[in-house]
């Protein structure tokens, strides 16, 4: 193939000078501009800082990062819930080491606030507002520090941002116990008098006045306990009181209070008994919550919180008492119980059809079995489950928690929960106030909050109008309001902290292990309808004890402080070990 | 093995392509095009692509000459919709899936696909539940130009202009699908009968979804270049100044829609109208480069060579002050056998030709995210909720200490070798390496305390060194005059050592990666099974492992520290030892292969063997060496200690979680050498000879059969030691079988 190319002299040339002033152009053009590219994605610091929205946004990620929510565990090593399959924590089982809980991670959301309090002081913006951001600040900081503080025993106070120029500068010992207890107070009293008495509109769900004085006095009942007060100094169990009933005086004033209806503490978003929350809608703010649900109407995890025997023995009964095993009947458990029992618990044939599932699904849940082959095998009860309702990995109690559930949920949307989460609710105040108030002798207020506790479980107040409780003596009372934080702060993530603080590890010891329920349907009665009303087919089922550990609880003493986790160690020399754990420092300093 | 099965399908592949060229002494040109189709052994997996190249050179004159090569590819990537493994690209999760879940239960009955509870059926998701396509355009249009300058000979310009373009299109389509529940009978309901109970739509997707996405890449490179080439005499010079300059540009967005009201199909108009069901994001980045070269090349009588070169490189990623880094490189060759000493000795009737050459060079890396060297806060992508009527909120977070000062990171590497050709059929080559990396760029975590609660902007701070030798031996021949061969060898050492390395102050000496290494391994060493009752009497009281109190059937390890450095009588993270210098076959030290050819009259055979050795690799199953759940127990654990089996070559079997499973832990039990070899491929190629091809009016036509990745051999019995993970897609074997044709 040819083509005829005509170029004449001076087209050459002229293709000849263009192109040398081309490539000398291209030569000379140093395009420094190439590499001028800017970062699409940034804030300068000088706008944040002056800025009132700017500097809100960046309190808002704290608030992404710390707030509480929706809580659920596997076995939170407490006598609340039973092991899924036998598989009993590292807790239970007496084999936890000191890497077996890391809560140093804290650090970071505490570097985050103090990058925060460093620079508000010199913020240009409104100054009302940057005092209430700043109370918000110290606030979380106090939050921080209690969540390790009430694990380990004092840690480094870290109160500025650290520099990075000098490492040397960076590593620090543990402060004493009292020297951190102090600064949470002090960070939580600096707050309180920032913070505004409440929230309206689009701040609705920011820390007030009434959540720093709950929390306060959440603080101080933690610290003057047997765990941390071994001496039974009264002077803690009066700051205790004091702040607890700043806290009750100050919600009282302000409307807050026991909402009426147990039950619907969860699903009407932000009551009256709402005091400090983290909210969720869908579809901008949803969690998970498929571990809770049995798995016929769940997918992608199992086995979370599900009731023990030990819990479900613990509800009173409508007219007060307490449930006796020796007089009352498994099989018929369900009656006669207080609101919180129906509102927390699911048994077999419960009608509270509280998942879209058995909505739709026209159904209860059944959780008996046509045939049980081994009460207490490799995954704890095996057999043959009913076919009315299937439930494939089931749970060994034969009980459900139903508390704080999204009842919207189906197996596809499991990811979707929205209930909101009170992490701070009117009845913790009251208690708290309640408990402080009995250690210092007052056991007429103590009893008082005990009355007004049960009143709205819809407990009947009965002759001697003591809705049940008989205690009398500061022991006993003691006994009461241990017995009643177990049932009304079930599955709040409250009990295993409450354990430690009373020191009753032995109590857990002696159980020897979580109990369930296995439930038989005797040999020649039908199965059930879905339907079927409970209490008049109770007789087709026997119900049979069952333990539910791999072994009898063998809890150690030596866990009611934590132990540093080696990776912390090995990252600071100057960091000392609990002597619980083979170290030197004594957290009741 | 059922679910597998039911998924599987035959792979295979195909790919033609068709070319013309020609030219004369004035414009030479190229057009080309080629079809690929590939379809994977599981449903829905199948890639096509289309390519069409043009490339035509002209001479405009005696001194200039102009050309554009242009190329157009368009590719289609299908594959299935699996939630738990959307965005892996080695479908781990799949996998394992397939291999383990379910024994009981059967992928279909009838024809219907099962429902087995929570699980869902895989094999149904793969074939019914929505799929993943994305179509790529890429564009490529480089223009170049060489101009010769009249007077001065052997002097040159060369410019080239690349544009490149790529536009990205993502179809994301899930739906459920509908599942049957069967009856169930026997002592724990898990045999399956044919009866049909209900049906059910599967709970994954949990919410069914139609999106796009679209990704579209703008960049160019332009070059500028002057060259000088002669020659005077003996002596030749080459000399060379180039300039290069990139930019590039990134523009991201997608757009989702979620629930179907009516019925799920893969078109926008069927899905929600409601806005909260709607779901857009996108993003933009920038991206540039710009480099300065010379180089000068100069010889004398192909006896001594000699040539530098030199790169002076800006990046983006650096404050303005820092990011410039100079690479300078130079290298020397003596062709011996040309030396006169060299043709007159004795040595010349072995060696024919004698080469040595030696050889520095520096190259740059500025391979860590952007911007670190600025203070800055970042708004999150995420929000947070709160308020009444609530409303989300942005989240606004600190960007990280920035360091102005970082800057590329070095790389020198030192080079010697030998070629060598001897005996007339013999070729070997020797090299000795060694190259010091500093500078490494990368954050500084450890030496900070935990309780900074932050960490530090990248430094350039690490130093690695490494060397090794490779020695390559080839042999041709022929016997008469239709037989040749070939035999090539190579065999390859190399080893990495961490200089400094970030490290956490306090740190046990086997955490120390200063002074190892680069891919070493740590665990525990275990000392056996505790197999017999006066075995677990010799230990001492209060002995734990990992927390928990030993009994038989539990491997045992040795203790070999404590918190305070020695023994403490209970085996914890303070155990571990180093298990060896080399974990991984991405670290091999030593590898070694062989290349044959042999051909016959029209008929070739080509084979290549390669291999790996001193090396390590830890077993790992599905789920790090636990399993429960539903899933399969893997043949490792065949031979357990028992009871009735206190022989067994692995210790006592327990349920996940249980403390008593110490096998779980890394250590020399389940610890192997990886050492491999691998036939990588077996060519047989037939040229059909000229007279049938002149027949056919062909000018030449060759037949071809391969097999890639034929054999293993390996002590590493459980999977294949090249692959990353248990569950990671498979190495395949391919067989295939092609023509080719001239005309």
């Amino acid at each position: 193939m040819h083509f005829k190319i005509l170029l004449n002299y001076k087209m050459k040339k002229k293709i000849f000078i263009s192109f040398t002033v081309l490539s000398a152009g291209l030569l000379l053009f140093s395009c420094s501009k190439v590499l001028d590219k800017a970062n699409l994605t940034a804030v300068s610091p000088s706008s944040v800082w002056s800025n009132a929205d700017i500097a809100n946004a960046y309190l808002n990620n704290i608030y992404a990062n710390m707030m509480p929510g929706n809580t659920a565990t596997h076995d939170n090593a407490s006598d609340e819930e039973v092991p899924y399959q036998r598989q009993s924590s590292a807790w239970i089982q007496g084999t936890a080491t000191f890497d077996s809980w890391n809560n140093f991670g804290q650090y970071s959301n505490i570097r985050t606030i103090n990058i925060l309090l460093a620079n508000i002081d010199k913020a240009t913006f409104d100054p009302s507002a940057a005092s209430a951001i700043k109370g918000q600040g110290l606030f979380w900081r106090a939050w921080a520090y209690y969540s390790m503080v009430k694990g380990y025993g004092g840690v480094p106070l870290i109160l500025e941002p650290q520099s990075a120029e000098d490492l040397t500068t960076l590593a620090l010992p543990r402060n004493k116990t009292s020297e951190c207890i102090t600064q949470i107070i002090k960070d939580l009293d600096d707050a309180i008098a920032l913070l505004p008495d409440s929230w309206s509109g689009n701040d609705v769900g920011r820390i007030d006045k009434a959540a720093a004085l709950a929390f306060k006095g959440r603080v101080l009942l933690f610290f003057a306990s047997p765990l941390f007060n071994p001496s039974n100094d009264q002077t803690k169990w009066q700051a205790a009181y004091d702040a607890t009933l700043a806290a009750k005086t100050f919600c009282d004033a302000h409307g807050k209070g026991l909402y009426p209806e147990y039950s619907k503490i969860w699903d009407d978003e932000l009551n009256k008994e709402v005091i400090m929350v983290r909210r969720f809608n869908y579809p901008q703010a949803t969690y998970f919550q498929g571990g809770l649900l049995p798995l016929n109407w769940s997918k992608d995890d199992v086995g979370y919180d599900r009731p023990s025997l030990e819990l479900v023995n613990a509800f009173p009964m409508r007219d007060g008492s307490a449930w006796n095993p020796a007089t009352m009947s498994y099989d018929t458990l369900f009656r006669h119980r207080d609101d919180r029992f129906y509102a927390d618990i699911y048994y077999n044939g419960s009608p509270n059809q509280y998942i879209a599932g058995m909505v739709q699904g026209n159904t209860y849940l059944w959780t008996y079995f046509d045939n049980i082959t081994n009460l207490y095998g490799n995954t704890g009860l095996e057999g043959a489950h009913n076919q009315v309702t299937t439930d494939p990995l089931w749970s060994n109690s034969s009980f459900y928690r139903t508390k704080a559930i999204d009842h919207t949920l189906t197996q596809g949307t499991v990811y979707n929960a929205a209930v909101d989460w009170p992490e701070i609710r009117y009845a913790e105040v009251l208690m708290n106030y309640g408990e402080a108030a009995n250690e210092i002798g007052k056991t007429d207020e103590a009893l008082q909050v005990l009355y007004q506790i049960r009143a709205r479980a819809n407990i009947l107040p009965g002759a001697s109008n003591n809705y049940g409780i008989t205690a009398t003596s500061q022991s006993d009372i003691r006994i009461a309001y241990q017995n009643e934080r177990f049932v009304e702060f079930c599955f709040e993530g409250k009990r295993f902290d409450d354990l430690r603080r009373w020191r009753l590890f032995g109590y857990l010891r002696s159980l020897p292990q979580r109990h369930g329920l296995a439930i038989l349907l005797k040999p020649g009665q039908p199965d059930v309808n879905p339907l079927d009303d409970i209490n008049t087919i109770w007789n087709r089922f026997t119900s049979t004890v069952i333990e539910t550990d791999v072994k009898d609880i063998a809890i150690q003493d030596q866990y009611y402080f934590y132990g540093i986790p080696k990776a912390v160690l090995d990252r600071n020399a100057k960091l000392q070990q609990n002597k619980d754990w083979g170290g030197t420092f004594d957290p009741l300093q | 093995m059922d679910y597998y099965n039911a998924a599987y399908r035959n792979p295979n592949n195909q790919k033609h392509s068709l070319s013309i060229s020609g030219g004369s002494d004035k414009v030479t040109y190229y057009i080309g095009g080629s079809y690929f189709d590939e379809n994977g052994f599981l449903p829905q997996v199948w890639f096509k692509k289309y390519n069409l190249r043009a490339n035509v050179q002209a001479k405009l004159s005696k001194n200039l000459t102009v050309g554009i090569n242009l190329s157009d590819n368009y590719g289609t990537r299908n594959r299935f919709n699996f939630t738990y493994d959307y965005g892996s690209t080695d479908l781990n999760n799949l996998w394992g899936k397939l291999l383990y879940w379910n024994v009981f239960s059967p992928a279909y009955i009838d024809g219907k696909p099962v429902n087995p509870g929570w699980l869902g059926n895989p094999v149904e998701m793969m074939k019914n539940g929505g799929y993943w396509r994305n179509q790529d355009q890429h564009l490529d249009a480089l223009l170049n130009l060489e101009y010769k300058i009249p007077g001065v000979p052997g002097l040159l310009v060369k410019a080239s202009y690349s544009n490149n373009s790529d536009n990205s299109f993502i179809k994301n389509f899930a739906k459920k699908q509908l599942l049957y529940n069967f009856q169930t009978s026997g002592t724990n309901n898990l045999i399956y009968e044919n009866k049909v109970l209900s049906t059910v739509l599967s709970g994954d997707p949990g919410t069914e979804y139609i999106g796009n996405e679209y990704t579209k890449t703008n960049s160019y490179q332009l070059n500028g270049q002057i060259n000088y080439d002669n020659q005077f005499g003996k002596h030749h010079i080459n000399a060379l100044a180039a300039y290069e300059q990139y930019e590039y540009q990134y523009n991201y967005f997608s757009m989702y829609r979620y629930n179907f009201p009516l019925f799920p199909t893969d078109q926008f108009f069927a899905a929600s109208g409601n806005p909260s069901d709607w779901s857009t994001s996108g993003n933009e980045s920038q991206d540039g480069r710009l480099s300065y070269i010379g180089r000068l090349n100069y010889d004398y009588g192909g006896k001594y060579l000699f040539s530098s070169s030199v790169r002076r490189d800006g990046s983006i990623k650096f404050a303005p002050n820092k990011r410039w880094g100079w690479f300078p490189s130079a290298a020397a060759g003596w062709v011996i056998s040309k030396e006169n000493f060299f043709q007159s000795s004795k040595v010349q009737n072995f060696i024919d030709m004698l080469k040595l050459r030696l050889s520095f060079g520096s190259t740059g890396n500025d391979a860590i995210g952007g911007w670190q060297w600025q203070d800055q806060y970042n708004i999150s992508s995420s929000t947070y909720y709160m308020g009444s009527p609530g409303t989300t909120v942005p989240r606004l977070t600190y960007g990280g200490i920035p360091n102005p000062n970082i800057t590329w990171e070095k790389s020198n590497s030192y080079n010697v070798g030998i070629d060598m050709n001897f005996l007339k059929n013999f070729t070997f080559t020797t090299e000795l390496w060694l190259r010091h990396t500093y500078d490494i760029l990368g954050p500084r975590i450890l030496v900070l305390p935990v309780e900074f609660g932050g960490t530090m902007p990248a430094v350039n701070y690490g130093k690695v060194d490494s060397k090794g030798l490779e020695i390559e031996l080839g042999y041709n021949n022929n016997i008469g005059r239709d037989f040749s061969y070939n035999i090539r060898g190579n065999f390859g050492l190399a080893t990495t050592k961490v200089i400094e390395e970030d490290v956490a102050s306090n740190a046990q000496e086997v955490d120390n990666p200063n002074g190892k290494t680069l891919n070493y391994g740590k665990g525990l060493k275990a000392t056996g099974i505790i197999r017999t009752q006066s075995d677990l009497a010799k230990l001492p009281s209060g002995y734990t492992i990992y927390g928990t109190a030993p009994v038989l059937g539990m491997m045992n390890f040795a203790d070999v520290s404590g918190p305070n450095g020695s023994p403490d009588g209970k085996i914890d993270d303070y155990d571990r030892v180093v298990l060896g210098n080399y974990f991984g076959s991405g670290g091999a030290p030593i590898s070694y292969g062989l290349k044959v050819n042999f051909q016959y009259k029209g008929f070739t055979v080509d084979m290549l063997f390669a291999g790996l050795a001193g090396f390590k690799v830890s077993y790992n199953d599905a789920w790090g060496r636990n399993f429960g759940g539903g899933g399969k127990i893997p043949l490792y654990h065949a031979d357990s200690w028992s009871e009735s089996n206190p022989n067994g070559t692995t210790p006592k079997l327990y349920p996940w979680g249980d403390g008593r499973a110490t096998y779980t832990y890394t250590s020399s039990f389940n610890t192997y050498d990886g050492s491999f070899l691998r036939m990588k491929y077996l060519n047989l190629g037939y040229n059909i000879p000229a007279e049938v091809m002149k027949k056919a009016g062909l000018k030449g036509a060759q037949i071809f059969v391969s097999g890639t990745n034929l054999f293993l051999w390996s002590k590493f019995k459980f999977y294949d030691p090249e692959i990353a993970q248990f569950m990671s897609y498979p190495e395949m074997k391919a067989f295939s079988l092609g023509i080719n044709l001239q005309f």
